[in-house]
């Protein structure tokens, strides 16, 4: 008997504009780690223009940009895309969504002289501008990760002037250990609704947090072929290695909830 | 003696020069401390030191060291007698620096500055510096973590040409250079490469600057050399590339030793023979060649002076190991790697290849930028070296990365010793062959200085 591959639809909104700091990493680890196990992902790039149905695709991929070009896409995005994101999230499916482009997901952005931009709306969550960057490396402990029977941690960078605050319909990804996280303030990092992730930590987050990846993958096959238990481990032994590294580097013991 | 700055500028310099001959006399480096002594007792320094000394100023995210060396070389050639911070000791104190130790020689006639400026320092050096012009190669994603974002590169470009008067040369096919260009166009002149020379645009990977920064339509290409730069149009708001004054015609040769291009000016064409390979680096020549034009040398004579350029330590520098060589390229940004790794996807005497990522701050604390450059273009290609190696202090990030590029396991070694393991590749590499080190900054500062060492190579401060 042949078997059908069955196939993952991922939609990669504003590849031109929003691809900073090695977000092509996180679109490379999806990509791969499906074809591991056989599955065969399409990766479809939708900017400007382009239109986007939410019952196309499985996964959405949201990455950073700078701020210029962040400007470029709004009006797109507020226009042509806002609601069907809405739309796509509230009927379940996967978002895997990067610094800037987490931020888009929330209800506005308020400029450091009090201007109010808003946002798509699918998330209750705010930023406000600051001052100063919170840039660094980080490490972050995830609860969420840790009750789906993945690797707790997630080790990155972050580099970001606006502070995320979340409102009480969103969970935080995660625990800031080493860095800044949401806001700098409050301990929380990223943000989780539905079948929908939000992180500060940038570029190759996917990579080196195998973990985490497999949660977004597996939320996203769950809601396509109705398959809920967890993916087949690969080697990971290079993985392991670079996120162990990290945790090393900022002197993080990884059995230590507190680091 | 003290000029304008008077018994300030007397104690810096005594100060500045006491440190110069003490650390030479324990054979160290001295690129920055002195400079920076001397700058913190007289913050006027550099404008007492380059006083009636024409200037040129070198700047811009990528190929500036190499650009500054070619233009060194024209000058050179073209009886000038010059004065050049040679170890990439690029911010204010390094700057200081070189004047310093070069107090005297700047007296002589016919002697002139050429300086490679750190983009965010040269706001701060401009006014002081005064330069006759000031070259800007190109604007790529870099360091984002030094800076934010290009937008606050490009300004501090814009604040530096303001607080000067100099002659902006810069690249026609860069649409964030151009930026720079815009309003002040009496006094820029562009160099570029013919767009009939260019490749077709589909042919070309470009991911930054993709949208017109005057009104965020998506820019349409005629065509494309590498990363964003080509025949850009603005299908929004009409801003395009620019006609180029000094422009590259056609590429006669391209090997790994270097190019013979056409380069022309006006109607007059003359044949380059660059002596660095790569694409960039027949822009880092066009480069070279319009500045010297800025600064009142002859266009053809510049250009023929470009074959004696000694090429910049870890860009491109080939080393003699024994029956083996060693090809250092210095890899600092998506783009640079890019290239880089095209070019060694395209060597045919590779025995082995050695990536080195390191974090310090001038490598950039933030190592994603590796991953948004087509590493996976070896594999694609069937061009991945027998042995590849990854080491420098984020070596399992490196490593990570070349197993996603389709790097067989069997096929890579690690090690957090960067040295020891060149050693064991260079074992590796048949006779004959070639090992390529792509080290980031501070990965080929000491890489650099253990074969200055092992084969009796110049120490980068000479
Ligand atoms: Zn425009």
């Amino acid at each position: 008997m042949t078997k059908t591959v069955k196939r993952v639809r991922i939609a990669h909104l504003y590849p031109e504009l929003l691809n900073l700091y090695g977000d092509r990493g996180n679109l490379l680890a999806l990509v791969r780690r499906l074809a591991l196990r056989g599955f065969e992902a399409e990766v479809r790039r939708i900017g400007v223009g382009d239109a986007f149905r939410p019952d196309e695709h499985d996964l959405v991929f949201l990455g950073g940009g700078q701020d210029y070009e962040q400007a470029i896409l709004m009006a797109d995005l507020l226009a042509h895309k806002a609601a069907a994101i809405r739309e796509a999230v509230e009927d379940d499916r996967a978002f895997l969504c990067i610094c800037g482009g987490y931020q888009l997901m929330g209800r506005y952005y308020r400029t450091a002289e009090g201007r109010q931009l808003d946002f798509v709306g699918a998330l209750d969550l705010w930023t406000v501008g600051g001052e100063k960057r919170l840039i660094g490396n980080t490490a972050y402990r995830s609860d969420l990760l840790e009750q789906a029977g993945k690797d707790p941690w997630i080790v990155g960078f972050e580099n970001h002037s606006g502070r995320t605050f979340l409102g009480a319909g969103v969970k935080p990804l995660a625990t800031v250990v080493r860095g800044h996280g949401n806001n700098g303030d409050d301990g929380t990092e990223g943000a989780a609704y539905r079948n929908v992730f939000g992180t500060y930590s940038h570029g190759s987050v996917l990579p080196k947090n195998p973990g985490f990846a497999d949660l977004v993958l597996e939320r996203a096959l769950a809601r396509r072929y109705g398959e809920d238990g967890p993916l087949a481990p690969l080697d990971d032994a290079y993985e392991r290695l670079a996120q162990t590294a990290a945790l090393r580097a900022l002197s993080v013991d990884r059995s230590r909830r507190n680091g | 003696m003290p000029g304008r700055g008077g018994i300030r500028t007397g104690i810096a310099v005594a100060a500045g020069g006491t440190i110069l001959r003490g650390l030479r006399l324990i054979k160290r480096g001295a690129t920055t401390l002195p400079g920076k002594v001397a700058l913190g007792l007289d913050p006027d320094l550099l404008r007492s030191l380059s006083k009636d000394v024409p200037v040129i100023a070198v700047t811009g995210t990528n190929g500036k060291t190499t650009t500054t060396r070619m233009l060194c070389a024209i000058l050179r050639g073209l009886g000038w007698s010059v004065v050049t911070n040679r170890s990439g000791a690029n911010l204010s104190t390094g700057l200081a620096t070189t004047l310093l130790e070069n107090r005297r020689r700047l007296r002589r006639p016919r002697t002139a500055a050429v300086l490679e400026i750190d983009e965010a320092a040269f706001r701060r050096v401009a006014a002081g510096l005064s330069p006759r012009v000031v070259v800007v190669t190109n604007l790529f994603r870099d360091q984002l973590d030094r800076y934010g974002e290009l937008a606050t590169t490009m300004q501090f470009l814009a604040e530096g040409l303001d607080a000067c008067d100099a002659r902006l040369v810069t690249d026609a096919d860069d649409s964030l250079c151009v930026s720079l260009g815009r309003g002040r166009e009496e006094r820029t002149l562009y160099y570029g490469f013919d767009p009939a020379a260019m490749l077709p645009p589909d042919a070309v990977r470009g991911t930054e600057a993709t949208h017109c920064l005057f009104c965020g339509a998506h820019y349409v290409y005629a065509g494309r050399t590498y990363g964003h730069l080509g025949d850009f149009a603005c299908p929004g708001c009409g801003y395009r590339r620019p006609a180029s004054s000094v422009s590259c015609r056609e590429i006669l040769e391209e090997d790994a030793h270097g190019s013979r291009a056409v380069f022309v000016r006006g109607d007059e064409a003359v044949e380059a023979d660059v002596p660095v390979p790569g694409r960039y680096n027949l822009y880092n020549a066009l480069a070279a060649a319009a500045a010297a034009v800025a600064f009142g040398e002859s266009f053809a004579a510049s250009v023929a002076q470009l074959p004696t350029t000694d090429v910049g330590f870890g860009r491109m520098e080939l080393i003699q190991a024994g029956d083996r060589r060693i090809r250092l390229i210095l890899v600092k940004n998506p783009a640079g790697f890019d290239q880089a790794v095209e070019f060694l996807a395209r060597a045919t005497d590779a025995g082995a290849a050695l990536f080195v990522l390191n974090d310090g701050i001038a490598d950039g604390t933030d190592v994603s930028w590796i991953w948004d450059a087509d590493l996976e273009r070896l594999a694609d290609q069937g061009r991945v070296p027998p042995i590849v190696g990854a080491s420098g202090q984020r070596v399992h990030d490196m490593a990570l990365r070349l197993v996603y590029a389709g790097v067989p396991s069997d096929r890579l070694r690690t090690s957090g010793d960067a040295y020891g393991l060149m050693r064991e590749c260079l074992a590796a590499c048949p006779p004959g062959s070639c090992l390529y080190v792509l080290p980031t900054y501070t990965a080929m500062l000491a890489l650099r200085a253990r074969l200055a060492s092992d084969y009796g190579l110049a120490g980068f401060w000479e």
